[in-house]
């Protein structure tokens, strides 16, 4: 009884993405202050917070770009993957990308395969898959240093969407995304964190990074809210939207009532 | 179906059918061309009496300049063409910038002044190796040891997290050629009549010093070097997106970068070595191939060997006849041909951020 309770809690800690009472210091400065996170796959979580706060880098100590000065990043239960391996579970999609060479788009999303094994038809109809759910099937053949701003988010968000778009021996798969509506108009905004709700429900893990409440409140299972370095508040987006913490973090003055159609809080601006 | 609206695949495989016919047709020639021309046939008649074959009557005159001054010029012009195209491409893709060129950004300088260093001085250094191959490869390792310091200087200087910004990047190699030049400034007061010959024949580049014990010294080294850096394909297509985003797809990136640095810092200073500065193959070359197919380097690397190796055959094919019987060094072929290409470039550049 008791081995199988074990063998039980093993198995769920072995499949979550934690980060635990992680520090960052560079110099005097602390960028994160003790900050512990869980995400579980099935779960949309969304860290909110004012610029400087600390959200870019919690998401590169994640991904394994910023080594923590102390704490603890567990994916799925291990801290010391291989590169090779994290990138089969783990894709990131950054807030810009520096990319200036003529790729057609095709090309890009498929640079998003680079890890996975698959044959190059595969590949390709994957990416097709991908290219359409963010909308981005008719850029397939165009250039890609000829798109927009948000055209090019876009389709940097298939090509992280194309990596882990199989599921992984080696374990459940997560998706880290800072800023991914930041260049989006209102309608790809709403698709894209509709996008990502789909990949939870497909057993996907998703941080997401916002800076629209509403949009977080929305479609998030949790929020973590961070200030200075620090959680805030977090919680289910009803437990962590309240007044008092959207004033006392943002620095606004809000009115929380409920949304008339959803099950979610709706922050209106005073 | 015209090449402009096929798939990029299906061009990529016609270029690379394409320059592999192209490639040892241009040898063919290269092997003919000179102030003794020899037709295709003779030449193909002496490589098969060579092996044995036949028992051919080909002149023991025409015999001799095929084996001892066509043929080591020719593999030699091929094999650096190669590898100067390549290390360009390879160089351009770790620098996330199209205009990054061994010679532009200084590192021939580089491995010049190491090579100068070597000539000069090699004379007291390794006075007892006098065996060609010891010192020819001293003189390489020395040109190494100025194209990795180079290369990693430019590399520092140069490169923030959104690639290398052109100006730093000409303004470094502008630095880097002043202190260079007064580097060979100072071994060339020092030097005597004959160092000094070699020193200005490094400067301007030539495949005239061409024979089997530089074709050998070459090939050991450029051949596995040129091999090597097509393999990194997919690598420098994941380092175009950034760094991060290559560590994000499961790429090393600090090896990597530490590996593609030493790697083409070897390929520029053998090359330099044995031909000295010849400018421009590694920028115009995978530029072309660019326009042609597109960035991916899984074509562009390998294309690039392939075109560098045609480009600079058919430079030295121009330096061995355009002042006939005399020659004209490859260097500034390669100069005359590139620099206007290099401006307009930039031309376009300017207009794209206007």
């Amino acid at each position: 009884m008791s081995v199988s309770n074990q063998s039980k809690t093993n198995s769920s800690k072995n499949s979550q993405l934690e980060v635990r009472n992680t520090n960052v210091r560079i110099g005097e400065k602390t960028l994160l202050d003790d900050v512990s996170i869980l995400v579980k796959p099935g779960e949309v979580v969304t860290v909110l917070g004012p610029n400087g706060a600390g959200k870019s880098t919690l998401l590169k100590v994640i991904s394994g770009e910023i080594e923590p000065t102390s704490g603890d990043v567990l994916l799925n239960g291990r801290n010391d993957w291989p590169l090779s391996q994290q990138a089969l579970m783990m894709g990131v999609l950054p807030q810009s990308s520096s990319l200036s060479f003529p790729f057609m788009v095709e090309e890009v999303v498929l640079l998003g395969r680079i890890p996975c094994t698959s044959d190059h038809q595969e590949n390709l109809s994957i990416v097709a898959q991908a290219l359409e759910e963010v909308d981005g099937l008719h850029l397939k053949d165009r250039q890609y240093t000829t798109l927009s701003g948000g055209e090019k988010q876009r389709v940097h968000m298939a090509r992280v969407l194309t990596q882990i778009w199989t599921e992984s021996e080696l374990g459940k798969r997560y998706l880290l995304l800072d800023e991914p509506t930041s260049a989006l108009d209102p309608a790809h905004q709403q698709l894209t964190l509709k996008m990502a709700r789909k990949q939870a429900d497909q057993g996907v893990g998703v941080l997401v990074i916002l800076h629209d409440l509403n949009l977080a409140a929305r479609y998030s299972d949790r929020l973590v809210i961070l200030k200075e370095g620090a959680i805030a508040a977090q919680g289910t987006p009803a437990e962590a939207l309240t007044r008092e913490t959207v004033r006392s973090i943002f620095d606004i003055d809000v009115t929380i009532s409920k949304h008339p159609l959803y099950e979610c809080p709706l922050v209106i601006n005073n | 179906m015209t090449f402009s609206c096929m798939s990029t695949s299906r061009k990529s495989a016609l270029l690379l059918t394409g320059l592999a016919i192209l490639l040892p047709t241009v040898m063919l020639l290269s092997i003919g061309t000179g102030p003794v021309s020899i037709s295709p046939a003779e030449i193909l008649l002496i490589l098969i009496d060579r092996m044995g074959l036949t028992d051919g009557d080909i002149a023991i005159q025409t015999q001799l300049i095929v084996e001892s001054i066509r043929i080591p010029r020719t593999l030699l012009g091929a094999i650096i063409g190669s590898s100067l195209a390549v290390s360009g491409a390879a160089m351009q893709g770790l620098f996330r910038n199209p205009l990054a060129d061994p010679g532009i950004i200084g590192v021939s300088s580089g491995a010049a002044l190491g090579a100068g260093v070597g000539i000069v001085l090699g004379s007291f250094i390794f006075s007892e190796l006098t065996h060609p191959l010891i010192v020819n490869y001293g003189v390489s390792l020395l040109a190494f040891v100025g194209g990795v310091i180079t290369t990693w200087i430019v590399y520092k200087v140069g490169t923030t997290p959104n690639g290398t910004s052109v100006a730093t990047m000409l303004l470094a190699g502008v630095a880097i050629g002043a202190l260079t030049g007064a580097g060979l400034g100072i071994l060339t007061y020092i030097a005597d009549d004959t160092t000094l010959r070699s020193l200005t024949f490094w400067q301007m580049g030539s495949l005239g010093g061409a024979n089997w014990n530089s074709v050998i010294l070459a090939f050991s080294i450029l051949g596995p070097v040129t091999a090597l850096l097509c393999r990194y394909g997919q690598v420098l297509n994941a380092m175009l997106l950034g760094e991060s985003e290559a560590r994000h797809l499961g790429i090393n990136v600090q090896t990597t970068k530490l590996k593609l640095i030493l790697v083409t810092a070897l390929a520029v200073g053998v090359s330099v070595s044995v031909a000295g500065i010849i400018g421009f193959v590694g920028l115009v070359v995978p530029h072309l191939i660019r326009l042609m197919v597109g960035p991916d380097h899984r074509t562009l690397l390998p294309a690039s060997a392939m075109l560098g190796a045609v480009l600079l055959l058919t430079a030295d094919m121009i330096s061995r006849t355009i002042v006939s019987p005399a020659e004209l060094p490859i260097g500034i072929v390669t100069s005359l041909m590139g620099a206007p290409f290099f401006m307009s470039l930039l031309w376009q550049q300017r207009k794209r951020i206007a």
